[in-house]
C-alpha cells in the first residue's frame, strides 16, 4: 500500500537536535552514566592485562607492579573504577531482567528471581576470587 | 469569587505567517476532571479558532492526540490538568517529528516504517478459511498479546534519542510490531522479518535507553521487544552457522 | 478497509484509493470493546442468529439481508483470525464466545475487551500487503462527483494545503461511520459527524430509517465513554438507588442481557421515578462488577477497569460504576441493497453509514463489528466486479466539478467576507436540540420543535465565518464542513422521527406507545428537497419470520 507522493506546499518545520541532549533529562543523564561507566569496565580490563604482563616479566616486575598499586592515587583511582563498575553491573542486571524471558511449565519466571540469580552469581564468583586472593 | 482558571502556553507554527514556531498564551477555566485536550478544545471553540491539533476518541485508544505536555510525550486526552494546577502547562508538538502546523506533526515517516516491517501474517502454507481457525491456546496468545497493544501514538518516537538524531532508525513501535508478529504462532515469516529488522538502522541502532517503554501509555514495552529481537537474531545467526542445514523454529 | 481488501482480492488490476479524513488506525472502530457476533457453536445456528437479530430489530430488519449476514459472519470472523486478529481463546485453542444482549446463545467472539481495536489494527496491517490499495490520509471528501446520473468520483480537500483534488472512479464506496456527534452526550469520537450520509443525501440519495438512534444503556456520565455490554455479558448487574436490580420490573427473563433499547428505556424510567443517583452530569444508575472478582475482570474486562480508574477515579473491583444511557449507534443510513448498491449507480455504502437494513429499529450488541466485516467484504467485491465491467468516466467534466468545489470552499470559507456566526455556538445548540427533541423518549412537540430548531440553525450556518484563513492544515475548515454535514443529517433524523407515529425499537413516542405494523412496518426514506427532507416509505422484506410481538 503506497502513499501518494506530493510535496508539501507549505514548508514543514524541522526542529534541530541539541548536541547535549543527554544532559537534558534525568533518564537521559542516567543513560549516559550507564554508557560512560562501561569505559571504566574497559579500563579495569586494561589494568588486568598490565597485571598479567608484569607477571610474565618476572618477580621484579611483579613486585614493582604491586608497589605501584599501593600508591595513594592508584588506590583512589581503583576505588573510582570499582564504584563505576559496580554501578554499571547493577544497571546491566536490571536490563537483563527485561530481556531474558524464561518459561518454566507454561509460566514465566518472575524478574525478581532472575535478578536474584544474577546477584547470587556475582557474589559467588567474587567469593571464589577472594578465596584465591586472600587465603590461598 | 472568580471561577478558577489555568494558563496554557501553546506552541504555534503558522508557515504562512511566520517562518518559525512561537508560543501563544491562553487562560482556560479549570475543573478538576478536565484533561489537557478539554483545555485545547476550549481554546479552539472560544478563544482562538486557528489552533490546529489532532484528536478523536478522547479515551486513550485511537492514538491521535500525542503531544509534549511540560516537555514529556503524553496523550492529551488522558493527561489531567489537576496534575499541574495551579502552575501553567506548556503544550508543544511531539518531538523528533517535522511540524506541519501548530501541534500537528508529519507522520508519514512513521507510517512508512510500519509498512516496511511487514506487519501481517506471513504463511508458507496457507490454510483455507473453510478449514476453520488456526488453533492458538491462551498461553500462546499471551506470548505476544502485550506487543499487540500498540495504538500507534508515536510517544515512543518522541522519547527516543536515537530517532531524534537518526531518522533512518526504524523505531520502537515498528520494531515492537515486527516482534509481535514473530511471536505469533500463526506466523511463518520470522526469517523474512529478520532480514528487515536485523540491520544497522533497525534493532542494532537501539542502545536500550529505555525511555520508549517508560512513556508508552499502553505498556507495550517496545524496549524489551527490541532487545529480545536482538537475542533472537543473534541466536538465529549462530545456529545457522553451527547447523547450516536448518533449525527448528526458535522459542523466543 | 475490509471493502478495500475485498476489492483488491477481486483483481490486482484495479487501483483502489482509500480516502480518509484521519489516518486509518484512528477510525472509531478502534474503540469498540465487546465483540463480534457469529453463529459458530454446536448449540447455535445461523437461523437462530437471524431470529435473534430480527426480533432485536423489532421486525424492521430486511430478512433477506439478515439471512445473508448470519450465513457469512462465521467465515468473516475466521478470515480475520487468519489475518492475525488475537481473538481470545478456549483452553483447547478454539475461539472463545461470550454472552451478549438479546442473543439466545453465547455467540460473541471477542479479543479481551478491545475487540474493535484489534480488528481495526489487524485490517489496517493486513491492508498494507496490497500494492493496489493507495492511501490518501487526511483528505476530507466534500462532494460526490456525479456525471450522467452516475457517481463517478469524489472531490476531496487535501488537509496539508486545503487544495481540492479530483478523484475519478468507476465505483465509490462510502464507509464513514456514524453521526453520534450531532448529540451532546455520545460515545462517539469527534470524527463521527455523518459525513458520508450527508454526501449521499446532498447528491439525491435517500437516507433510510434515520429516526432510529441507538442509546447504549451504559455510558459514563459527563464524558460519555462507553462501558461495554461485555461487562454485563460477563455477569455485571444494573442497580438503582435503592440497591435493587431494577430490570426485574422491565425484562425479568433477560435482565441485564436484554436488548439495548429496552434497557435504555428502563434506566430512563428509573430516573423519572426518582430511583436514580444524582450527579454533576445528570442522574445515573450503577453498573456493578465487583462480584465478578479480580481474575475475571483482569482477564476479560481489563480495558473497562483501566477506563474507570482513569476517568472516574474509582476501582470497579471495589466500587460500582456510574452509568446512564448514551447515544451510540445509528441504525439508519444511506439506502442500500444487500450488495451495498445505492439508488445512484456507481455509489455504494457499507457499515454504520449504510442501512441495508440489517439492524432494523434496534441493533443487537456485537452485530456491528460483524456487519462491518460481512458487508465490507460483500460491497468491496461487488463494487470491484462492477468496476471491472464499467467504462471509465470522462475526466474533464469531473475536473470542472472539482474546480467548482475549490471555488466554493474558498468563497464560502477560506476567503469569505462578513459572517457573524461561529462554529461552537451553532454546534452546541444543535446538540442540545437533538438531545431534547430526539432523546430516548420523544413526543410530537419535542420533534416538531427540533425540526424548527435545526432549520433555524441551518439558516444561521449560512452566515458562518471561520477565523482560521490559513491553508496549511486548517482544522477549523474541517470543523465547519463537519458542522454542515451534521446539520444535514440531523434534519433527516428529526423529520423521520416526526412522521413515524408509533413506537418501535429505539424510537419511542410517548404519544404513540404501541407498535403499529399496519401503518409502519416500513422503512422511512428521507430525500433532500429545498424545503427540507421529503419522507416516503418502503415495505420491509419479510421471508421466514412473520412479525410477532417482541417478547423476551
Amino acid at each position: 500500500m503506497k502513499r501518494t507522493e506530493a510535496p508539501p506546499r507549505y514548508p514543514v518545520y524541522v526542529p534541530k537536535v541539541s548536541r547535549i541532549w543527554w544532559l537534558r533529562t534525568g533518564p537521559f543523564r542516567r543513560f549516559a552514566a550507564r554508557e560512560i561507566t562501561s569505559m571504566f569496565a574497559a579500563i579495569f580490563s586494561v589494568g588486568m592485562l598490565l597485571f598479567l604482563f608484569a607477571l610474565s616479566r618476572g618477580r621484579a616486575a611483579y613486585d614493582g607492579f604491586l608497589h605501584w598499586l599501593k600508591l595513594p592515587w592508584v588506590i583512589a583511582l581503583s576505588a573510582v573504577i570499582l564504584g563505576a563498575v559496580l554501578y554499571h553491573t547493577a544497571t546491566w542486571f536490571r536490563l537483563t531482567t527485561r530481556i531474558i524471558v524464561i518459561r518454566l511449565g507454561g509460566r514465566t519466571v518472575p524478574t525478581v528471581v532472575i535478578a536474584a540469580g544474577l546477584v547470587a552469581a556475582l557474589l559467588g564468583a567474587s567469593a571464589l576470587v577472594a578465596y584465591f586472593h586472600i587465603w590461598f | 469569587m472568580a471561577d478558577p482558571t489555568m494558563t496554557l502556553k501553546v506552541a504555534r507554527y503558522r508557515p504562512e505567517h511566520r517562518p518559525k514556531p512561537y508560543f501563544d498564551e491562553y487562560e482556560v477555566p479549570y475543573r478538576e476532571d478536565m484533561v489537557v485536550l478539554d483545555a485545547l478544545n476550549y481554546i479552539k471553540d472560544e478563544l482562538d479558532g486557528s489552533l490546529a491539533y489532532r484528536w478523536s476518541c478522547r479515551m486513550g485508544v485511537c492514538g491521535s492526540c500525542g503531544m509534549m505536555v511540560n516537555y514529556k510525550p503524553r496523550l492529551t486526552c488522558s493527561t489531567f490538568l489537576r496534575e499541574f494546577y495551579p502552575k501553567h502547562v506548556v503544550v508543544e508538538p511531539l518531538e523528533n517529528f517535522p511540524i506541519i502546523r501548530d501541534l500537528v506533526i508529519d507522520m508519514s515517516d512513521f507510517m512508512e516504517k510500519l509498512r516496511t516491517v511487514k506487519p501481517w501474517i506471513i504463511r508458507t502454507d496457507e490454510h483455507s478459511v473453510d478449514e476453520g481457525e488456526y488453533l492458538q491456546p491462551p498461553e500462546q496468545v499471551d506470548r505476544y498479546k502485550q506487543f499487540s497493544m500498540c495504538i500507534n501514538c508515536m510517544l515512543c518516537y518522541a522519547a527516543c534519542p536515537v530517532y531524534a538524531k537518526d531518522q533512518e532508525f526504524i523505531g520502537p513501535a515498528a520494531l515492537a510490531l515486527a516482534y509481535r508478529y514473530n511471536l505469533d504462532t500463526r506466523d511463518q515469516g520470522q526469517d523474512e522479518r529478520q532480514q528487515i529488522v536485523a540491520v544497522d538502522w533497525g534493532i542494532w541502532d537501539c542502545t536500550f535507553v529505555g525511555e520508549c517503554s517508560v512513556v508508552c501509555p499502553k505498556d507495550v514495552d517496545p524496549a524489551a521487544a527490541i532487545q529480545r529481537s536482538k537475542v533472537a537474531a543473534t541466536t538465529k545467526s549462530m545456529m545457522s552457522m553451527l547447523l547450516p542445514f536448518g533449525v527448528e523454529r526458535e522459542e523466543d | 478497509m475490509r471493502a478495500a481488501i475485498a476489492a483488491a482480492e477481486v483483481s490486482d488490476t484495479l487501483s483502489i484509493a482509500l480516502i480518509s479524513k484521519v489516518y486509518p488506525m484512528r477510525s472509531h472502530t478502534v474503540s469498540a470493546e465487546g465483540g463480534a457476533g457469529a453463529a459458530f457453536g454446536d448449540d447455535d445456528s445461523p437461523d437462530l442468529h437471524a431470529f435473534d437479530t430480527i426480533r432485536g430489530s423489532d421486525y424492521l430488519a430486511d430478512q433477506d439481508a439478515v439471512e445473508a449476514f448470519v450465513t457469512e459472519a462465521p467465515r468473516e470472523i475466521t478470515q480475520l483470525e487468519h489475518w492475525g486478529c488475537p481473538w481470545s481463546r478456549e483452553p483447547d485453542g478454539h475461539m472463545a464466545v461470550r454472552a451478549f444482549g438479546g442473543m439466545s446463545v453465547n455467540r460473541t467472539v471477542f479479543a479481551a475487551d478491545k475487540t474493535g481495536f484489534h480488528l481495526l489494527h489487524t485490517l489496517f496491517q493486513t491492508s498494507l500487503k496490497y500494492d493496489s490499495i493507495v492511501r490518501h490520509d487526511e483528505f476530507f471528501v466534500t462532494s460526490l462527483l456525479n456525471e450522467d446520473g452516475r457517481c463517478a468520483g469524489v472531490a476531496a480537500v487535501d488537509l496539508r494545503d486545503s487544495e481540492v483534488r479530483c478523484f475519478v472512479a468507476k465505483a465509490v464506496i462510502l464507509c464513514t461511520g456514524g453521526l453520534g456527534r450531532i448529540f451532546s452526550f455520545t460515545t462517539n469520537a469527534s470524527i463521527n459527524t455523518g459525513d458520508g450520509m450527508a454526501l449521499a443525501y446532498r447528491a439525491g440519495v435517500p437516507l433510510k430509517d434515520m429516526e432510529f438512534v441507538q442509546y447504549h444503556p451504559t455510558g459514563l456520565p459527563g464524558t460519555g465513554i462507553l462501558m461495554t455490554e461485555a461487562s454485563r455479558g460477563e455477569g455485571g448487574y444494573l442497580i438503582n438507588k435503592e440497591g435493587q436490580r431494577f430490570l426485574e420490573e422491565y425484562i425479568p427473563s433477560k435482565m441485564e442481557l436484554g436488548p439495548r433499547d429496552i434497557l435504555s428505556r428502563a434506566i430512563m424510567q428509573e430516573i423519572e421515578k426518582g430511583r436514580a443517583f444524582e450527579g454533576p452530569y445528570g442522574e445515573y444508575v450503577h453498573l456493578d462488577v465487583r462480584h465478578l472478582g479480580e481474575k475475571l475482570i483482569d482477564e476479560k474486562l481489563p480495558f473497562v477497569r483501566e477506563l474507570v480508574r482513569k476517568f472516574v477515579g474509582i476501582d470497579p473491583l471495589h466500587e460500582p460504576i456510574p452509568v446512564r444511557p448514551v447515544v451510540h449507534y445509528m441504525m439508519g443510513g444511506i439506502d442500500t441493497d444487500m450488495m451495498g448498491r445505492t439508488p445512484l449507480p456507481g455509489l455504494y455504502s457499507a457499515g454504520e453509514t449504510a442501512c441495508v437494513s440489517m439492524n432494523g429499529a434496534n441493533r443487537l450488541g456485537s452485530n456491528s463489528l460483524s456487519e462491518c466485516l460481512v458487508f465490507g467484504a460483500r460491497v468491496g467485491s461487488q463494487a470491484a466486479r462492477d468496476a471491472l465491467d464499467a467504462t471509465a468516466p470522462a475526466q474533464e467534466p469531473l475536473a470542472q466539478l472539482a474546480e467548482a468545489e475549490q471555488d466554493r470552499l474558498v468563497d464560502g470559507y477560506l476567503e469569505k467576507e462578513g459572517g457573524r456566526e461561529r462554529i461552537a455556538p451553532i454546534r452546541r445548540e444543535l446538540q442540545t436540540a437533538m438531545e431534547r427533541g430526539a432523546g430516548v423518549f420523544r413526543t410530537e412537540e419535542s420533534l416538531k420543535e427540533a425540526v424548527e430548531e435545526v432549520r433555524g440553525l441551518k439558516d444561521r450556518y449560512r452566515d458562518l465565518a471561520i477565523s482560521d484563513r490559513d491553508r496549511a492544515f486548517n482544522t477549523e475548515l474541517v470543523a465547519a464542513l463537519e458542522l454542515g454535514n451534521m446539520l444535514d443529517v440531523a434534519e433527516t433524523v428529526v423529520a423521520s422521527g416526526l412522521e413515524r407515529r408509533e413506537s418501535r425499537g429505539s424510537h419511542t413516542r410517548r404519544d404513540a406507545r404501541d407498535r403499529d405494523d399496519e401503518r409502519y412496518l416500513k422503512h422511512t426514506l428521507a430525500s433532500s428537497t429545498p424545503d427540507g427532507p421529503k419522507i416516503e416509505y418502503r415495505d420491509v422484506t419479510i421471508t421466514r419470520w412473520p412479525p410477532a410481538e417482541r417478547k423476551y
